[in-house]
C-alpha cells in the first residue's frame, strides 16, 4: 500500500507495444508482465502550481525483465489554473525526469519469443494526477497498533471472461479526500489494503484497456472485507491478443490474421479460412473450389495446421473449414516467395497456428447458428499442463429433411451433414521444454436417392449418389530451447484420410490414405545479426484405392459427357514420398537490411528426381515506418495422385516448376494505419497438360494422357490498406489487379487461366457502438470468371445426349460479381460470462451474381445460374 | 487429391441441384424440328451383313440427309471430323459417303483379320481430345454420321448426329447385339378402377403410362473380364406437350426392378402451353451397346374447359 499523496501515479501497464518498436523474429509466446511497480515522485513545482501531467515512454525490457532503455515519447500537462501556468517559466515541471527515473525501477517478467526470453520494447505511461487540495485535518495515514492486518482485499478480473488482471491500480479513499491509499494487483490479480479504519471507503479500480470501476465498501472492525471487481474491457473479445508483434520479415509478403480479425467479418460466418478470401491475391472461390492465389489453381495452395499439411480443410460444399476459431491464435497467409522450410505449393501457403494454451482458469464457449452448433472448452490441469477440446456438428440435414417435399424427385437418404472435433494439450515443464499434442478429425456424409436417375444422367446405372469424407490427424510437437541461442522443433504427425464418392453407378471413388509427417527444424542464433536454420520436411503416405471414373477434368479442360472413357484402377499400399531438407539464414546487415537466403532439396520419389530450390528475400527498413522488400523463389509442385497413376495418368510426369518473383513496400504512417503493396510475377514451366499422344509400355501403345508440355505465367499488383482498431473503428481495403495465362503446348497461343480474375476488390469495415453493438460490412467486386462459349452441338445417339462444340477456350467472361455482406453483433457482458447474438446477412442487397451458365440440352440457349440469394443467419454464442 | 475430392463433391452437389427448376427447354419436350435418335438394324454388323441406319426425325420441312462413316474420327470438340483418309483403308472397304436418302445402307466386307489389323493400325494414332483410346478387343468401332438440314419457319436448321457401329472381329457370337423392341404403349387414368386404357387425353388429368417390353429384351454378354453381364435398358419418353414425371426410365441390373423401365406418369397441367388437339408420344428404347428401337403413338386431346 502506498500513500496516495506520495505517488498519485496511475500506471498504465500498457502491454500494447507499438508494432514498429519491436524487432524480434519469431512469435511472442509470453508477454512481459509487471512484477514490481515504481512510484514516480510528484514534482514539487508541478504540485505547487497545481499541474497534472502524463508522460508516455518507450521502454526496453531486457531478457531478465529489467528496464534497459527509456525513451521519452510524449509529455502532456494540464493545469488547474491556466493563468498561473501562462506566467510560469517552468517547461515540463519535472514530469519527464520523474517518470524516467521511476521507469528504470520497474521490474517485469521477461517477454518470451518462441519460448525463449527476449528483449522487447513496450509503451508505458505515467500519469500524474493532482491530489485534492490538502485540508489540514485530513492528511494522515492510519495509525498502526501492532502488526498490519488485511482489512480490505480481493481480485480484479475481466468482466465476461474472468481473466485475472495484473497491474490494476486499486485506490481506496475517503469521499471527502481526507485519506487515500493505493494497491496494485499481483500475478493472481489479487490486491490488499492493511489497517484501514472501519467505515465507508470509496474504491476505484483502473487498468489500461478497461473501463474504470468505482464502488463503496464498508470496512468492519477486526474483519476482512473480501470483494472481487470485474472490469469491463474497452473492447470485448476474449481472443484478442495482448501484444502484436511485427511479423517476421523472412517473406516478402506475409499476411497475418489475428483472431480478432477473423471472427466477425461479414459473409465468412466467423470461419478463419474463409477470411483469407478477403486478402489481396486471392481469387474469389465458388463452393468447394478451394483457394486460388496469384494465378495458380487451388491445388497450388497448401493448408497447414502448426506445420502439418491438411488435405481436406473444409466441409462439404465449402460451408465451413474444419478448425474452430477459438483454437486458433492466428492464420499466416503467404501468397508467394515463402520460407525454404516449406514447399510443394506453387501458389500459396496458409499456416494455421494454434493457441499456446495458458488458461488461468476454465474457459469455454458454445456457438449455435442455423448452420451448426459448436462448443469449446479449455482447462488448466496444472500450472504447466492445459487441455482444450472443441467440437461441432451441422444440422443442415434436419433443415433439409424438413424442406424437401416427400414427392420430390430426390430423397435424402442421408442429408448433408458434417462434424469435426479437436483436442489440444500443452505441457511446459519449464522454459526450455514445451510439448504439444494436437488431434483433430472431421466427417462429412451425404446420400441422395433419385426417383429417375436416368433423367439426371443418361447412362445412370444406379439411383444413388453418395459422398463421404472423413479424416483424423494427430500431431506431436516438441520444442527445446536451451539458453544458448539454439532452438529445436520436432513435429511428428499421423493422418488418416478416407473418402468415398459414387454417382449413379458410373462414378465410384474409394480411397484411404495413411500419412506420416516429420518436420524437424534446428535454429541457431549465432550472433545478434546472424540466425541459421536447417531442417527436414517429410511427407510419406500409403494409399489404398478403388476407382472407376472418367479422367477428372483439369484446369483448362472442358468436361466431356458422351463417349467418356471410364477407367478402373485399384491399388493397395501404394507408396508416395515427398521428402526434403532445407537450410536458411537470416542476416541483419548494416542499414537495417535483412537478407534471408535459403535452399531446399526436394526428392520426388515417383521419378526419383532431386529437385533443388533456391529462395531469397531481402527487406530494407529505410525508415522506422517504411520498408522495401523483394524476393525470388523456386517451387516444385508434384502431379496430383491421379495424374501420376498408371491407369489415369502418366507415372513419368515430373513436378511442375514455378519461379516466383515479388517486390513490394510496407508503410505505417501512424500506429493504426498499414499500407502494403506488392508486384508479383510467376513463371511456370513443366506445366502438366492433357495430351492425346501414345507411349509404349510393356510393348504396347498406351495413352500418355498427360505431359509436362505446358507453360504459363501470372503477374499482377496487390494493395492492402488497413485501419487497425482505433476509435472503435477498423477497416481494410484489398485490391488485386492480375492476369494469368497458360499455353497447353509450346507454340500455342496463350489462353486465360480458368481462375483468372482481373479485378478483385474487397472492402471490410466494422464499428463498435456503445452498449456493445457492433456493425460490420463487407463489399466485394470481382471480375467474372473466364468461360468458353459454345458454337453448336452434336447429337450423340448412343448416349442420348448432345455434346457441345466449343469456341476459343476461355475467350468470354461471366458478368462481374459484387455483393454486400452485413453482420450485426450485440454482446451482453455479465461478471463471469458473456453472451453474443449475431445476425449475419450474406448478399444483403440480393444481387443475382452469375456463377455459371446453364445450357439447353442442345446448347442453343443459355441461362444464367446465379449464386445464393440474400441469406440471413442468426446465431448465439455464450462464453465463460 | 483436393481436386478429386472437390470434383466428387461438385458432382454430388450438381446432382442435388439438377432437380432445380429452369426456364430452358426440356429435353423430352418435342417442339418443332428434332432428331430424336438413330438406329441401326444390326448394331454389331458381321462380315458382308448389310446394315440399315435410320433416324427418328420430328418436324421440319425440306429435309436433306447426308450420311457418312469413318473408322477414326476426332472427338465432339472437333465435330467428330474424320481423321483417317479413305485412301488409307485400301480396297474392299465401303466409301465414307453413304448417301443422302432417309436411310443409309452399308455393309463391311472386311474379314475379322482385316478389321483387327486396321484397328491396331488406328490405335497407334494420337487420341483426339475427349476420346477414349481405341479398344480392339472386340473389333473396330466405327462412327456413322448424319448431317440433317431442314427448313423451320423459313430458316435453315442443321443437326449433326453420330452413332457407333461395332464391326466385330471376335468370333464369339455372344457379343452380337440385337435391338430391344417395344411391344406396346398405353395410358390409363390414374386411380381408374375400370382397367381400361384411355384412347384420348383430358386436361388436368393424370395418366399412368405403360410400355410393354419383354424381359427377354435384356441380353447377356461377356464383360471385359469375361463374366456374363446384363444389358441396361433405358426408355426416353419424348412427348409433344404436357408433363412427364421422368424423362427417362431405366432397368438397372444392379437394382433388379424391371418395372422401373416401363412405368411413368403424364399430365396436361393448367399452365401447359400445349395448344394442339393431338398429343404425340415418341418412346425410344435403347440398350447400352448401341441397340435402339422406337415407337410413336398419338392421342386426341379433349378441349380445355
Amino acid at each position: 500500500m502506498r500513500p496516495l499523496l506520495e505517488t498519485l501515479c496511475l500506471i498504465f501497464a500498457v502491454l500494447l507495444a507499438p508494432a514498429w518498436a519491436v524487432a524480434q523474429s519469431g512469435q511472442m509466446t509470453q508477454a512481459p508482465k509487471l512484477l514490481e511497480g515504481a512510484q514516480a515522485e510528484y514534482p514539487a513545482a508541478a504540485l505547487r502550481e497545481r499541474v497534472a501531467g502524463k508522460v508516455e515512454l518507450l521502454i526496453q525490457i531486457d531478457e531478465k525483465g529489467a528496464v534497459s532503455e527509456v525513451e521519452l515519447l510524449k509529455t502532456s500537462t494540464q493545469a488547474e489554473d491556466l493563468a498561473l501556468v501562462r506566467n510560469s517559466t517552468i517547461s515540463d515541471y519535472g514530469f519527464n525526469s520523474a517518470a524516467e527515473q521511476a521507469a528504470r525501477r520497474l521490474v517485469f517478467s521477461p517477454a518470451h519469443f518462441d519460448g525463449e526470453p527476449a528483449s522487447v520494447k513496450i509503451g508505458y505511461s505515467f500519469q500524474f494526477a493532482l491530489p485534492p487540495k490538502p485540508e489540514p485535518s485530513s492528511a494522515k495515514t492510519p495509525e498502526k497498533a501492532g502488526p498490519s492486518v488485511v482489512t480490505l482485499s480481493g481480485r480484479v478480473r475481466s468482466k465476461g471472461t474472468r481473466k485475472l488482471l495484473v497491474g490494476a491500480v486499486v485506490t481506496a479513499y475517503k469521499k471527502n479526500g481526507s485519506e487515500g491509499y493505493e494497491a496494485i494487483s499481483d500475478d493472481e490479480g489479487r490486491w490488499s489494503f492493511y489497517d484501514l479504519r472501519a467505515g465507508s471507503w470509496q474504491v476505484r479500480v483502473e487498468v489500461e484497456g478497461y473501463l474504470p470501476a468505482e464502488a463503496t465498501e464498508e470496512v468492519l472492525e477486526a474483519q476482512v472485507t473480501e470483494v472481487d471487481y470485474y472490469l469491463r474491457p474497452g473492447r470485448l473479445n476474449r481472443y484478442d491478443v495482448l501484444v502484436e508483434v511485427e511479423p517476421a520479415r523472412r517473406e516478402v509478403t506475409r499476411r497475418e490474421l489475428r483472431v480478432e480479425d477473423l471472427v466477425k467479418i461479414p459473409g465468412t460466418m466467423g470461419d478463419p479460412l474463409m477470411t483469407v478470401e478477403n486478402l489481396p491475391g486471392v481469387a474469389r472461390g465458388v463452393a468447394s473450389n478451394g483457394i486460388a492465389v496469384r494465378g495458380t489453381s487451388p491445388d497450388g495452395t497448401g493448408v497447414y495446421v502448426n506445420g502439418v499439411r491438411i488435405l481436406n480443410y473444409d466441409h462439404i460444399g465449402g460451408l465451413r473449414s474444419v478448425i474452430p476459431a477459438q483454437m486458433i491464435e492466428k492464420v499466416d497467409f503467404f501468397p508467394g516467395t515463402y520460407s525454404a522450410s516449406f514447399g510443394r505449393s506453387e501458389g500459396a501457403l496458409i499456416d494455421v497456428r494454434l493457441k499456446k494454451l495458458a488458461p488461468d482458469q476454465v474457459h469455454g464457449a458454445v456457438d449455435v447458428s442455423l448452420l451448426d452448433v459448436g462448443a469449446y472448452l479449455e482447462v488448466p490441469i496444472t500450472d504447466t499442463f492445459a487441455v482444450a477440446v472443441a467440437g461441432r456438428r451441422s444440422h443442415i440435414d434436419v433443415v433439409l429433411d424438413a424442406a424437401v417435399p416427400e414427392d420430390a424427385s430426390i430423397s435424402l437418404t442421408a442429408a448433408p451433414r458434417y462434424y469435426d472435433y479437436q483436442i489440444l494439450a500443452s505441457f511446459r515443464p519449464n522454459a526450455n521444454h514445451t510439448f504439444q499434442l494436437f488431434g483433430m478429425g472431421s466427417d462429412d456424409a451425404m446420400e441422395l436417392l433419385f426417383a429417375d436417375a436416368s433423367s439426371a444422367i443418361s447412362n445412370a446405372q444406379s439411383s444413388v449418389a453418395k459422398n463421404s469424407a472423413n479424416f483424423q490427424r494427430v500431431a506431436f510437437e516438441y520444442q527445446y530451447t536451451p539458453d544458448n541461442g539454439i532452438r529445436n522443433e520436432l513435429t511428428l504427425a499421423y493422418g488418416r484420410d478416407e473418402f468415398f464418392n459414387s454417382a449413379f453407378g458410373v462414378f465410384n471413388i474409394g480411397a484411404l490414405f495413411h500419412e506420416f509427417t516429420l518436420r524437424e527444424t534446428l535454429s541457431w542464433q549465432m550472433s545478434k545479426n546472424v540466425l541459421l536454420r536447417a531442417g527436414l520436411d517429410g511427407r510419406n503416405f500409403w494409399a489404398d484405392y478403388d476407382v472407376t471414373a472418367s479422367r477428372p477434368p483439369r484446369e483448362g479442360e472442358l468436361r466431356v459427357q458422351a463417349e467418356e472413357e471410364f477407367i478402373t484402377t485399384k491399388g493397395r499400399g501404394v507408396y508416395f514420398g515427398r521428402n526434403a531438407a532445407f537450410v536458411e539464414g537470416e542476416f541483419s546487415l548494416p542499414g537495417n537490411v535483412l537478407f534471408v537466403p535459403g535452399g531446399r532439396l526436394e526428392h520426388y520419389e515417383l521419378t526419383d528426381e532431386w529437385l533443388p530450390e533456391a529462395r531469397a528475400v531481402a527487406n530494407w527498413q529505410m525508415l522506422p515506418e517504411f520498408t522495401l522488400k523483394g524476393g525470388v523463389g523456386i517451387v516444385h509442385q508434384a502431379p496430383d495422385i491421379d495424374q501420376s497413376d498408371i491407369a489415369f495418368g502418366n507415372p513419368a510426369l515430373s513436378p511442375q516448376r514455378t519461379i516466383q518473383y515479388s517486390v513490394g513496400a510496407q508503410w505505417k504512417p501512424v500506429n493504426y494505419l498499414d499500407f502494403d503493396v506488392a508486384l508479383f510475377y510467376k513463371d511456370m514451366e513443366n506445366v502438366i497438360v492433357p495430351t492425346g499422344e501414345l507411349t509404349q509400355r510393356n510393348g504396347q501403345a498406351v495413352p500418355l494422357r498427360y505431359s509436362n508440355g505446358g507453360s504459363g505465367r501470372a503477374y499482377g499488383f496487390e494493395l492492402l490498406a488497413k485501419h487497425n482498431f482505433h476509435n472503435n473503428f477498423k477497416a481494410w481495403v484489398s485490391y488485386t489487379l492480375s492476369r494469368s495465362e497458360r499455353e497447353n503446348e509450346a507454340g500455342e497461343p496463350a489462353r486465360l487461366f480458368d481462375f483468372d480474375q482481373t479485378h478483385i476488390l474487397t472492402l471490410v469495415a466494422s464499428y463498435l457502438f456503445p452498449l456493445d453493438w457492433e456493425l460490420g460490412v463487407r463489399w466485394r467486386f470481382v471480375s467474372g470468371n473466364p468461360t468458353t462459349p459454345y458454337l453448336g452441338s452434336i447429337f450423340v445417339a448412343d448416349a442420348d445426349t448432345f455434346e457441345p462444340v466449343p469456341g476459343a477456350q476461355n475467350s468470354s467472361r461471366l458478368p462481374a460479381f459484387h455483393q454486400l455482406d452485413v453482420r450485426i453483433d450485440k454482446k451482453w457482458v455479465f461478471d463471469t460470462w458473456s453472451m453474443t447474438t449475431y445476425l449475419s446477412v450474406t448478399n444483403a442487397y440480393n444481387r443475382a451474381n452469375v456463377e455459371a451458365l446453364g445450357h439447353s440440352y442442345d446448347y442453343r440457349q443459355t441461362e444464367e445460374v446465379t449464386g445464393l440469394p440474400i441469406l440471413p443467419i442468426l446465431g448465439i454464442k455464450g462464453e465463460f | 487429391m483436393k481436386t478429386i475430392y472437390a470434383l466428387a463433391t461438385g458432382v454430388a452437389w450438381c446432382a442435388l441441384t439438377s432437380a432445380c427448376s429452369t426456364d430452358l427447354p426440356e429435353y423430352d419436350h418435342v417442339e418443332g424440328f428434332r432428331l430424336l435418335t438413330i438406329a441401326a438394324d444390326h448394331p454389331t454388323p458381321q462380315k458382308d451383313q448389310e446394315t440399315t441406319v435410320s433416324a427418328l426425325v420430328v418436324g421440319g420441312e425440306s429435309l436433306e440427309y447426308r450420311w457418312s462413316w469413318c473408322p477414326f474420327s476426332a472427338g465432339a470438340f472437333e465435330s467428330y471430323r474424320c481423321l483417317f483418309p479413305q485412301d488409307g483403308l485400301g480396297a474392299g472397304w465401303p466409301s465414307y459417303e453413304l448417301g443422302t436418302s432417309e436411310q443409309a445402307k452399308v455393309s463391311f466386307p472386311a474379314s475379322p483379320e482385316q478389321i483387327e489389323r486396321l484397328c491396331q493400325e488406328l490405335s497407334m494414332l494420337p487420341i483426339p481430345d475427349g476420346r477414349s483410346p481405341m479398344d480392339c478387343s472386340l473389333g473396330l468401332s466405327v462412327l456413322v454420321k448424319l448431317e440433317l438440314k431442314a427448313q423451320v419457319n423459313g430458316e435453315l436448321r442443321e443437326v449433326i448426329a453420330v452413332k457407333r457401329l461395332m464391326l466385330l472381329s471376335d468370333p464369339d457370337t455372344a457379343h452380337i447385339n440385337t435391338n430391344p423392341q417395344i411391344g406396346a404403349f398405353s395410358v390409363r387414368l390414374e386411380n381408374d378402377g375400370s382397367g381400361q386404357d384411355s384412347d384420348s387425353l383430358q386436361w388436368l388429368k393424370k395418366y399412368d403410362c405403360s410400355l410393354s417390353v419383354s424381359e427377354d429384351m435384356v441380353e447377356e454378354y461377356p464383360d471385359e473380364m469375361g463374366l456374363m453381364t446384363s444389358e441396361r435398358l433405358v426408355v426416353t419418353w419424348f412427348r409433344s406437350g404436357g408433363t412427364i414425371k421422368n424423362t427417362r426410365t431405366a432397368y438397372l441390373p444392379s437394382e433388379d426392378d424391371f418395372t422401373a423401365l416401363t412405368k411413368n406418369t403424364f399430365e396436361l397441367e393448367e399452365e401447359d402451353k400445349f395448344q394442339g388437339d393431338e398429343m404425340k408420344f415418341y418412346l425410344v428404347l435403347r440398350d447400352d451397346r448401341g441397340g435402339v428401337s422406337w415407337m410413336e403413338k398419338s392421342y386426341p386431346v379433349k378441349e380445355k374447359n
